[in-house]
């Protein structure tokens, strides 16, 4: 049984800072761990179509996301390729659009026919990887919800240093990491399946990992 | 009720929306610049300067963001503080002993063909070990959170063992399948700073999932046999790659105590050569571990998934209680400190300023203990000191354990000493009256360093650097498949590690053997880094240089930043060591 005390600090707590899970006094044994939230701005994807972002294209979803420009002379098409060698890793394994979305956001309000021709000549166009734009600002606090920032607000603004991580999260375990993009391709595609649980993890024999002399055994 | 939050008006979140939790050192920008007051110098440990005053505490900091400038908080900004915890209202707590887990034989038998040098070193220990989930409260006022942990407790169960015990310790992974929240249940254990065979080490690619288990052998031979590299205190916890962040902050961590001749564990010890420290796990010897954990509004452990710099807790762990009291006589006792991670340091205090000895540094005794008032310890560092409570007044009886470093978010130290009164308070002493005899001693002598006697082979330069939000070494990203040094056994180097990364520290941590700093920052190291470590601290521009054999097996080991959140984001290499 919880401390009264704290069930009545956890509802003012609660209460204040606009936590979804309030706990009010004789029903505390209803909370349950804070979950991620993240915002619910809106986006439009490389057709032009509106989206919420939480309630669309996050909520119950497996999803893996970036942020880049079309202009980009730095890292982004290099990430663009690594990204597509991941999600070819995973092609085979029927999840990709099904339990799996990835998702790329413009940083720089590209316009969705200018996202469609980016996806057109990078060879993207493939179901369950969809391209984003929208506001400047939106697409700043989306990024910033899920953790990609840099260190004074002059760094953060400056699109030559903007972020080369990929998040990837499965939201109804509310389980999230992220790695970088610009590594083996491999690590992503494997990312991605750690998302799972390991009864349920898609077997891809191209992302075994280097053998060990020494490997673990059955219970 | 209501009382933890103290309001911040100098900081003015309004001025900003950018979020707080990615801002660089925000309290640092509004402090007064004041000298620390009533130190005396203490240039032989004094590695970072603290030295100006904290606006604010940082729990308190973070509150004033959601008290003063609501609007100015995105939902990427910092989480809300912790529900307040009354402190000093639980007793220091240990952690069961691994012998509980002592079996005549594992079943089924393990494979002596996975290991190196099996038929040198037969196991003659077998452990089974299973690593589980369970309730766990830090804080009586605190609901139970779903921990994980080996031998089904939080911290582990302790092995302590003398050395040459030859062990084979089997971890039987069953953790849920799918668990909610943060914490991925493969898992890959690691002995931090056990001198082990590749494959018992723990590569963070060789996690496994629940419903397996994974033999280790670990037989605790001294490097190079070599008696001056006896170790003492090693603690072990889990290495899976992209989730060790979150895995040791569900619990998966433990001590790991070796004792050999000189260091035999007994003030009594009849044994000319033996240093009779203060001895007796849990009684005058106490093992600490520091971790710094937040909670969410309705009590549960809270992990912070959405930053890349680092996490923070605002609540005060030790052996996994908020803020516990211990009982001491008056006499000398050996506390062996753990900065347990995430990502925060510590500068150790004693409340009323007083000096201790330190006398292992990375749990490898010093050749003659140091007296300092403070230590600076980095996250995985560990630091053994004696804190003899016969010096009190007898007037005095209560003192604290505090932590006078300001660190305001994940990135490292501001810099910046936090006044003793505003000072973490982490651990309440509460010193019994009355005299008792004291048979241990602190000899001036403790262990000889070994000799950097073999030739360098080779000379290498490791850059740590973060570029667009990657933190990279050397400008690679981690790649287990993909071999960055290879070394010939029974060779030397040295290694420079080279922090290029502006704003940020790392504790860079490496595998297989202990190692000695020649230089720090072109200088000789403090007379505490002067022995043999395996963490070695960099903070922002800074430079070290390393001396390393590499004997007895051969294998892949990692180097990796040991903040694991920078860990989990590829700031590692894979080196192989070759015949």
């Amino acid at each position: 049984m919880m401390n009264p005390n704290l069930s009545r600090r956890a509802a003012l707590m609660a209460a204040m800072f606009g936590s979804s899970a309030v706990a009010i006094a004789g029903e505390e044994t209803k909370a349950r761990p804070q979950r991620t939230k993240l915002p619910n701005l809106v986006v439009r994807d490389h057709t032009g179509k509106e989206f919420r972002f939480n309630d669309d294209l996050i909520a119950g979803r497996c999803v893996v996301m970036n942020f880049m420009y079309v202009k980009c002379q730095g890292i982004c098409p290099d990430m663009t390729t690594k990204i597509k060698q991941a999600y070819d890793y995973l092609a085979g394994a029927d999840i990709l659009g099904k339990k799996v979305w990835f998702y790329t956001f413009s940083l720089n309000e590209d316009a969705p026919e200018e996202l469609a021709a980016y996806r057109q000549r990078h060879e993207v166009e493939v179901p369950g990887w969809s391209f984003f734009t929208g506001s400047r600002d939106a697409i700043k606090q989306i990024r910033w919800s899920v953790g990609f920032a840099n260190p004074t607000e002059e760094e953060d603004a400056d699109l030559d240093a903007h972020t080369g991580m990929v998040r990837f999260g499965n939201v109804p375990l509310d389980r999230w990491s992220s790695c970088p993009a610009l590594g083996n391709p491999k690590d992503i595609a494997r990312s991605v399946v750690s998302l799972f649980p390991p009864n349920e993890r898609p077997v891809v024999k191209e992302l075994q990992f280097t053998p060990t002399r020494n490997p673990a055994q059955r219970s | 009720v209501f009382v933890a939050l103290r309001i911040c008006f100098e900081c003015s979140p309004e001025k900003s929306n950018f979020p707080r939790k990615h801002a660089r050192n925000v309290a640092a920008v509004s402090s007064a610049v004041r000298v620390a007051g009533g130190s005396r110098s203490m240039d032989t440990n004094q590695e970072t300067k603290i030295t100006r005053r904290k606006a604010i505490k940082q729990s308190a900091l973070l509150g004033s963001a959601f008290l003063i400038g609501g609007k100015a908080t995105s939902l990427a900004d910092d989480p809300p503080p912790s529900p307040a915890t009354t402190p000093w209202v639980q007793p220091l707590s240990f952690p069961p002993s691994a012998d509980n887990f002592l079996v005549p034989a594992l079943n089924p038998l393990p494979i002596p063909a996975n290991h190196q040098r099996y038929s040198e070193f037969i196991p003659t220990h077998f452990y089974d070990i299973p690593v589980t989930e369970f309730d766990f409260k830090a804080h009586p006022s605190l609901p139970f959170s779903k921990m994980w942990g080996y031998g089904g407790a939080y911290p582990g169960v302790t092995f302590s063992a003398p050395y040459q015990r030859r062990m084979m310790v089997r971890f039987r992974n069953q953790l849920p399948v799918s668990p909610e929240g943060f914490g991925n249940p493969d898992i890959i254990t690691h002995v931090h700073n056990g001198h082990h065979a590749s494959e018992s080490d723990g590569f963070p690619a060789d996690f496994y999932g629940p419903g397996f288990y994974k033999d280790h052998h670990y037989p605790n031979i001294l490097a190079g046999n070599d008696p001056k590299e006896a170790k003492c205190t090693l603690w072990y916890h889990d290495h899976r790659q992209d989730f060790t962040a979150q895995n040791t902050y569900k619990g998966l961590a433990g001590f790991y105590i070796l004792f050999d001749e000189l260091d035999s564990g007994n003030e009594n010890d009849p044994n000319p050569n033996a240093l009779r420290l203060p001895s007796g796990l849990g009684q005058f010897d106490i093992p600490l571990v520091f971790h710094d954990r937040r909670f969410d509004p309705n009590g549960f452990l809270y992990f912070d998934h959405m930053t890349l710099d680092g996490i923070l807790g605002d609540k005060w762990l030790v052996n996994g209680r908020v803020q516990p009291f211990f009982n001491v006589q008056r006499r000398k006792y050996r506390f062996r400190l753990l900065n347990g991670g995430p990502s925060r340091f510590y500068e150790f205090w004693l409340s009323n300023s007083m000096d201790f000895k330190i006398i292992a540094n990375d749990g490898n005794l010093l050749a003659a203990p140091v007296t300092v008032n403070r230590v600076l310890v980095s996250v995985a560092e560990r630091m053994d000191i004696i804190i003899d409570f016969s010096q009190l007044p007898a007037t005095t009886n209560t003192i604290y354990l505090v932590n006078r470093a300001e660190q305001t978010n994940g990135r490292g130290p501001t810099g910046d000493r936090l006044p003793m009164n505003e000072a973490d308070r982490l651990l309440r002493f509460n010193i019994q009256p009355g005299t008792v005899n004291d048979p241990s001693q602190v000899p001036a002598v403790l262990r000889q360093q070994p000799a950097m006697d073999l030739p360098v082979a080779k000379q290498r330069l490791w850059e740590f650097d973060r570029k667009n939000g990657m933190w990279t070494v050397n400008n690679m990203l981690f790649d287990e498949s993909r071999v960055d040094a290879l070394v010939k056994r029974d060779t030397a180097e040295i290694w420079t590690l080279k922090n290029k990364s502006g704003g940020w520290s790392h504790p860079i941590h490496i595998h297989m053997e202990e190692y000695r700093a020649i230089s720090r920052n072109g200088q000789t190291p403090p007379v505490h880094e002067q022995g043999r470590k395996d963490v070695f601290r960099l903070g922002p521009n800074e430079e070290v240089k390393i001396y390393m054999k590499f004997r007895d097996w051969l294998g892949r080991y990692p180097m990796h930043c040991h903040n694991t959140i920078h860990e989990d984001h590829a700031m590692m290499i894979r080196w192989d060591i070759i015949p």
